[in-house]
C-alpha cells in the first residue's frame, strides 16, 4: 500500500496515471449533473412552505458542503505534505484552494438569493452566515499566502500551516446553527435523521456527488499542470513538452 | 415544459442555476487556459535554453 | 512594490484578518453570537430593554391581525409571549405557527418592530405530505 502510494506520488507517474483517471471522473460528473438537474427541477415537488424556491437548495446545500469538504481536503493534504514531505500533497492543497473558494462564494450567493424572498433579507450577521464568510476569507488568505513566496517549498509550508489553523472554523460553521440562535435553519440531513421528502433528498444527493466528481477531475487537471511547473528542470517534462509539437 | 415555469420564484431559481453553471464552466475553462499557458511557457524556456 | 514589501503587506493583512476572525469567534463563544433573544430571555431581563434588539419565536396561531400595512401578532416560545407591531411588507415565509426573528424595541409590553424576518425550519416536504401530517394530528 505504502509503496503504491509512493509510486503514484512520484510526479512522473502521477502525470501519466491521472490522465487516465480524469475521464472516469468526468463521466459520472456529467451523468450525475444531468440526473440531478432532472430530479431537482422536474421530479422533486415544491415545498409546502417555500414553494418552488426550495429548488435553490439543490445547488446551495451541495455547494456549502463542498466548501467544507474542499477545505478539509486542503488542510489534510497540507498536513500530509508537512509531515511526510510529499510534494504531491502540497500540490493538491494548492490547486484545491481556488475551487473551494468558488464553491464557498456560490453557497453564499445562492443562499442570499434564497434568503431575499424567504427570510425577507439578502444577508444577516448570524453565526452560520458569518462563519461561512470567514471561510471565504480563509481561502483567499491561503491563496494570497501561497502566491507571496517565490520559493514553492516555503509557500507550501506557510500556507499549509494557515490551512491547518483555519480548520477550527469548520466545526464552528457546521454546529453554528445548534450552538447559537441563528436565522439560518438547522441541518435537515444528519447521520440519524433526514427531515426531507425522498425526491428532494435524491436531488440533493445527485448534485452533491456530481460536485465531488467535478472537484476530483478539476484537482487532477490543475495538479498535472502544477507538476509540470515544479518539475520543469527534469528530463521527462522536457521530453514531454518538446515531443508535443 | 410548463413545469419549468416556476411560480413567482422562477427568476431566483434560474439565476441560481445559471450561476452554478457559469462557475462550473469557468473552472474548466480556466484549467484549460492554465494548461495552454504553462505548456507554451515551458516550450519557450526550453527553446531559449538550447 | 518589491516582492518583499508585498510579502510584508500580506503578512500584516493576514495578522489583522486573524485578529478580526479571533475577535469574532471569541465574541461568538461568549454567546453574543445568538442572533436573537427568546421571549423568555426578554421576560427575564436578559435583552437590552430600551435599546433595539432582536426577538425570535413562533407566531401564535390566530394572533395575526392586519390593517393596511400595519400588522400585529404575538410571538411565543411556548412559555412567554410578546405582542409585536410592525408596519411594512412581511416576507413570503411569514405565517402563523412559523418562526420569525424581528428587530425593534420594547415600548411597555409592546414590541415595536422595524424589521421582520421569517425563519425556516429544517423540514422540507410537499404540500400533500404536510396536509396528511396535519390530518394525522387531529
Amino acid at each position: 500500500m505504502w509503496k503504491w502510494i509512493q509510486a503514484f506520488a512520484s510526479p512522473q507517474n502521477f502525470y501519466q496515471t491521472s490522465a487516465k483517471i480524469i475521464p472516469w471522473l468526468m463521466m459520472p460528473f456529467i451523468a450525475l449533473s444531468l440526473a440531478g438537474l432532472y430530479w431537482g427541477l422536474v421530479v422533486s415537488p415544491a415545498d409546502y412552505q417555500q414553494g418552488d424556491s426550495v429548488r435553490i437548495m439543490y445547488v446551495h446545500v451541495p455547494a456549502a458542503w463542498m466548501s467544507l469538504f474542499v477545505y478539509m481536503v486542503m488542510a489534510i493534504s497540507g498536513a500530509i505534505g508537512l509531515i511526510w514531505q510529499i510534494k504531491l500533497a502540497h500540490i493538491v492543497a494548492k490547486v484545491s484552494a481556488p475551487i473551494g473558494a468558488l464553491f464557498t462564494l456560490l453557497a453564499l450567493i445562492t443562499g442570499s438569493i434564497w434568503g431575499k424572498p424567504m427570510w425577507g433579507t439578502w444577508w444577516v450577521w448570524d453565526a452560520r452566515l458569518t462563519s461561512e464568510l470567514i471561510l471565504l476569507f480563509l481561502y483567499l488568505a491561503y491563496i494570497s499566502l501561497n502566491n507571496a513566496f517565490d520559493n514553492p517549498k516555503t509557500a507550501s509550508k506557510a500556507s499549509a500551516i494557515l490551512a491547518i489553523v483555519g480548520l477550527v472554523n469548520i466545526p464552528i460553521i457546521y454546529y453554528s446553527v445548534e450552538w447559537w440562535n441563528s436565522l439560518h435553519q438547522g441541518s435537515s440531513i444528519s447521520a440519524t435523521k433526514i427531515s426531507m421528502q425522498i425526491d428532494m433528498f435524491i436531488a440533493l444527493m445527485l448534485i452533491s456527488f456530481a460536485f465531488k466528481f467535478l472537484y476530483g477531475a478539476l484537482v487532477l487537471m490543475r495538479a498535472r499542470d502544477e507538476v509540470l511547473v515544479r518539475e520543469q528542470n527534469s528530463r521527462w517534462v522536457k521530453t514531454l513538452i518538446e515531443g508535443k509539437k | 415544459m410548463d413545469f419549468l415555469i416556476f411560480d413567482k420564484y422562477a427568476l431566483y431559481i434560474w439565476v441560481s442555476y445559471l450561476l452554478t453553471f457559469t462557475m462550473v464552466a469557468f473552472l474548466f475553462i480556466s484549467a484549460k487556459i492554465n494548461h495552454t499557458r504553462i505548456a507554451t511557457q515551458l516550450r519557450i524556456k526550453y527553446i531559449r535554453g538550447e | 512594490m518589491t516582492k518583499r514589501q508585498n510579502r510584508m503587506v500580506l503578512v500584516a493583512t493576514l495578522i489583522a484578518g486573524a485578529i478580526l476572525a479571533v475577535t469574532l469567534l471569541l465574541q461568538a463563544l461568549e454567546s453574543n453570537a445568538n442572533y436573537f433573544y427568546s421571549p423568555t430571555a426578554v421576560a427575564e431581563g436578559k435583552a437590552p430593554i430600551g435599546k433595539s434588539f432582536r426577538l425570535g419565536g413562533l407566531v401564535v396561531a390566530g394572533s395575526f391581525k392586519r390593517k393596511d400595512l400595519k400588522s400585529t401578532f404575538d410571538v411565543t416560545d411556548n412559555k412567554n409571549k410578546f405582542t409585536v407591531e410592525y408596519t411594512g411588507i412581511l416576507p413570503d415565509l411569514f405565517r402563523e405557527g412559523q418562526g420569525i426573528v424581528t428587530t425593534g424595541s420594547l415600548v411597555g409590553n409592546l414590541f415595536v418592530a422595524t424589521e421582520v424576518l421569517a425563519k425556516h425550519d429544517e423540514n422540507y416536504m410537499p404540500p400533500e405530505v404536510a396536509d396528511a401530517l396535519e390530518e394525522a394530528k387531529k
